[in-house]
């Protein structure tokens, strides 16, 4: 599987230009010198992925990923403190998984989880099914609400402690940002319209389902919430007890409420709302199947988002019969895959072209 | 001469796909990043989306006696105060 990488970046020229206005003020300026070299590091970064990648399908090819020899069996785990700053990485911590900086140590141990969580259930080695080491930045900003995946790397803010909590409390955000990565290497889905709705789904399904697996929840004990272990006192106050709810998209508790039918898509929507039609597509297939989530109903949608014909500009409709046809082909004799999986997206409104089923 | 410029600051996106707002006057900027908003603002330049997922995009609309003015700028380019401006909607 290729790196495939639809996102852009701020021409370095323009940040070079900027970066030599003297009415601009130093800090400034030295920080767009500073983007410009991050950015080149960047992309020099992400030509060793490529051909990291690449060797592991022609390793894959002729044999074990192992006898190759070049690639890394388990990712290293690396923690970096942003120290309330927007400089990344930030200064790298020292033996994170015992850190007193308990926020240090929730990423190291999350993430870990996340590493365990998608080899045993989806056999594959770190984002890039190559061993990439996964980095994380901590304390990013001031009370910065947010948590991100830049292409490279997580970022983590602290929360302003009244809406949000520190971001990486909460397991299905980490699980989130990392499934970032693996579609960028995978799907390699675009950051808009239905690709972009897709692209946000895909990390919410996969961050519940590490919420679910490492509690070893069934999908009847489940919550399906997004976001629950994030919500601050004033969120709290006002009703609200997560960011999105799986299971109720367009429910008032949810801080981002979202459309669950797809007669409800938002044209030119962010990619955090109509991400609400297939985040509650895999809510029903799940349900419907029944067990545990990663067990029957992840494998088809793993299987989907790392298909051949997954594509970039992948619409909702061909996302759907990507899994349809992974729930015949994996579990040719549980119709209750097929049938569960084919009655969800058809409840969301987006019912099977193939008319012979 | 300064034109007496409003700035209307929309964010969108981020893990919460939370939306916040606010709005500031030109004369209550600091020069320096006013200087770098408007440059922004009137650049030719595309300023396409810093890459990655979950990262805040602010939607600014400066407002004159000339007209409006509206441009999408990537959180990694938008100067820090002017980005605080802005406050979640719940």
């Amino acid at each position: 599987m290729c790196a495939r990488d639809g996102c852009f970046i701020v021409p370095p020229r323009v940040l070079r230009r900027l970066a030599e206005d003297e009415s601009i003020p130093v800090e400034t300026r030295q920080a767009m010198r500073d983007c410009v070299a991050v950015e080149e590091a960047w992309r020099g970064l992400r030509n060793a992925q490529t051909e990291a990648i690449q060797i592991s399908l022609l390793a894959s090819g002729i044999t074990t990923l192992q006898v190759a020899g070049v690639l890394a069996s388990v990712p290293a785990i690396t923690v970096y403190d942003c120290k309330n700053t927007r400089s990344l990485p930030g200064s790298p911590v020292s033996n994170p998984g015992k850190s007193v900086d308990v926020t240090a140590k929730r990423a190291f141990d999350t993430t870990r989880g996340v590493v365990d969580f998608y080899r045993q259930c989806f056999d594959r080695n770190s984002v890039d099914d190559a061993g990439m080491t996964l980095m994380s930045s901590i304390h990013y900003g001031v009370r910065y609400d947010n948590a991100f995946w830049n292409g490279a790397q997580m970022t983590y803010g602290d929360g302003d402690g009244q809406i949000f909590l520190d971001f990486t409390k909460a397991d299905d955000v980490i699980g989130h940002e990392l499934t970032h990565g693996v579609t960028q290497f995978t799907a390699g889905l675009d950051y808009s319209d239905e690709p972009g709705a897709l692209n946000e789904s895909v990390s919410d399904v996969f961050g519940a389902m590490f919420y679910q697996w490492r509690r070893k929840q069934t999908v009847a004990q489940a919550d399906w919430l997004i976001g629950a272990d994030l919500m601050g006192p004033v969120a709290g106050t006002k009703g609200y007890t997560c960011l999105r709810d799986m299971a109720q998209p367009g429910s008032r508790h949810c801080l981002s409420p979202q459309p669950s039918q797809y007669r409800d898509y938002i044209s030119g929507g962010d990619p955090h709302e109509n991400s609400g039609i297939p985040n509650h597509a895999f809510y029903l297939a799940a349900k419907s199947i029944g067990g545990r989530s990663w067990e029957q109903a992840g494998k088809v949608w793993y299987a989907a988002l790392t298909s051949p014909k997954a594509h970039r500009l992948m619409t909702m409709s061909e996302f759907a019969a990507l899994t349809r046809a992974a729930a015949r082909s994996l579990f040719p004799r549980d119709t209750n895959v097929y049938r569960g999986v084919d009655d969800a997206w058809t409840r969301v409104g987006i019912p099977s072209a193939d008319t012979s089923v | 001469m300064q034109h007496p410029d409003h700035y209307f600051i929309e964010r969108r996106g981020g893990f919460a796909g939370l939306k916040a707002s606010g709005r500031i006057d030109g004369d209550a900027m600091d020069p320096d990043d006013r200087h770098l908003l408007e440059t922004l603002l009137d650049s030719t330049e595309p300023l396409a989306a810093d890459p990655g997922a979950d990262r805040y995009t602010y939607v600014v609309t400066r407002e004159n006696a000339l007209g409006s003015t509206t441009r999408e700028i990537p959180e990694s380019v938008m100067p820090p105060t002017l980005a605080s401006v802005v406050a979640p909607e719940i």
